[in-house]
């Protein structure tokens, strides 16, 4: 009798374990998450762009466009987590946004991230990392951090099986004029 | 001719607690009364009241210091152990209590998760759409800024130009100008 109970309290406990696991959203143990740190002294500015798209809502995403855009809804179905923070750089926040994106690459060239695109010049500051899983054959995470002074920062993290030629296509496809209006 | 008594075990445990004086009063009076009939039963309960009369007979010894110290050291060191958390839930109650609490986090955890279904609006279903367009498309911008640096402030700038020139030193040495 002391021997079920035992059993009955392993297997409960187990099970209270992983239905507890499950319900909490945890990216941070994804190979392609990135803490940028906290950023809300920056997001202070007129044109602020925050977004945070965890899986389930990709997932709706990808189901809503798997009609009207299948190369888009077949993206999503890949991705676990789409987080951009975007806002305007000033003279003012610039220095310390370049410490910020300095202590990004650093940690992130520690971690095995694979800088792919790194732009430095005295006008912008734009580098692009992609995480690959250890047969190098699937990318399943990107960073994008820019800075371009007196303009825009961004702070870009995509988490999960990432295609980059469907990105860079749905990249430019996306590239929509409001985006580029707001500059204007 | 006297008949002779079977004496199994049961019968030889009578015999050695009348011998005691443990058993109950018929036991004792049917014991006695077959010791008068049987001689193998009386020797059998004088052998054993002999042995219970000896025993009864020894001195009481007193029990060396030490060894008082030593039992009452351990006693001490057994009551101060921490309890041993596994002790707990042998006992029934405790590991009862424990099971139901278990049961009802796991049916809070259980029932408490969030329904994504009923989660997301159709609005905010489409306003992630917008914001996943915005987003790759902030990518793509980036990608085509970089592009654009890389192909006219690397490459025309800084990497045609000397090409350029050494290209023309050479002209000028081949044509000997």
């Amino acid at each position: 009798m002391k021997t079920t109970i035992k059993i009955l309290m392993f297997f409960v406990i187990a099970f209270s374990l992983s239905v507890f696991a499950q319900s909490k959203d945890d990216y941070s143990n994804e190979p392609g998450y990135v803490d940028f740190g906290n950023l809300s002294s920056y997001m202070k500015s007129d044109k602020v762009t925050e977004v945070n798209i965890e899986s389930y809502l990709l997932k709706m995403v990808s189901n809503l466009t798997e009609k009207s855009d299948p190369e888009l809804s077949q993206m999503l179905k890949g991705l676990k987590m789409i987080k951009v923070y975007s806002f305007d750089a000033n003279a003012k926040n610039s220095e310390q946004l370049m410490n910020k994106i300095d202590k990004i690459d650093n940690s992130l060239t520690s971690k095995n991230w694979d800088r792919i695109v790194k732009v430095r010049s005295q006008k912008e500051n734009t580098n692009v990392y992609i995480k690959t899983t250890p047969d190098q054959k699937t990318i399943v995470g990107l960073v994008v951090t820019s800075l371009e002074k007196d303009g825009e920062s961004a702070f870009i993290n995509i988490v999960g099986n990432i295609d980059m030629d469907a990105l860079g296509r749905l990249g430019a496809k996306f590239d929509i004029p409001s985006l580029e209006n707001i500059h204007k | 001719m006297k008949q002779q008594k079977i004496i199994d075990d049961k019968y030889l445990d009578k015999i050695i607690s009348a011998a005691y004086g443990d058993s109950g009063i018929w036991d004792k009076i049917k014991i006695y009364r077959d010791a008068k009939r049987y001689p193998e039963v009386k020797k059998l309960l004088d052998e054993y009241r002999a042995t219970s009369d000896e025993v009864k007979n020894f001195a009481n010894v007193k029990c060396p210091d030490d060894l008082l110290n030593k039992a009452e050291k351990e006693i001490f060191n057994s009551e101060r152990k921490p309890a041993n958390f596994s002790m707990v839930f042998r006992k029934p109650v405790f590991s009862s209590a424990a099971l139901v609490i278990i049961l009802v986090i796991a049916a809070l955890l259980i029932f408490k998760q969030p329904n994504h279904e009923n989660k997301y609006s159709k609005a905010e279903v489409l306003t992630a759409e917008l914001q996943v367009k915005e987003s790759l498309g902030l990518v793509g911008k980036i990608f085509k800024k970089t592009q654009n640096t890389i192909s006219y402030d690397v490459l025309d700038k800084q990497v045609v130009p000397p090409i350029k020139k050494g290209m023309n030193v050479v002209n000028n040495l081949l044509n000997g100008g």
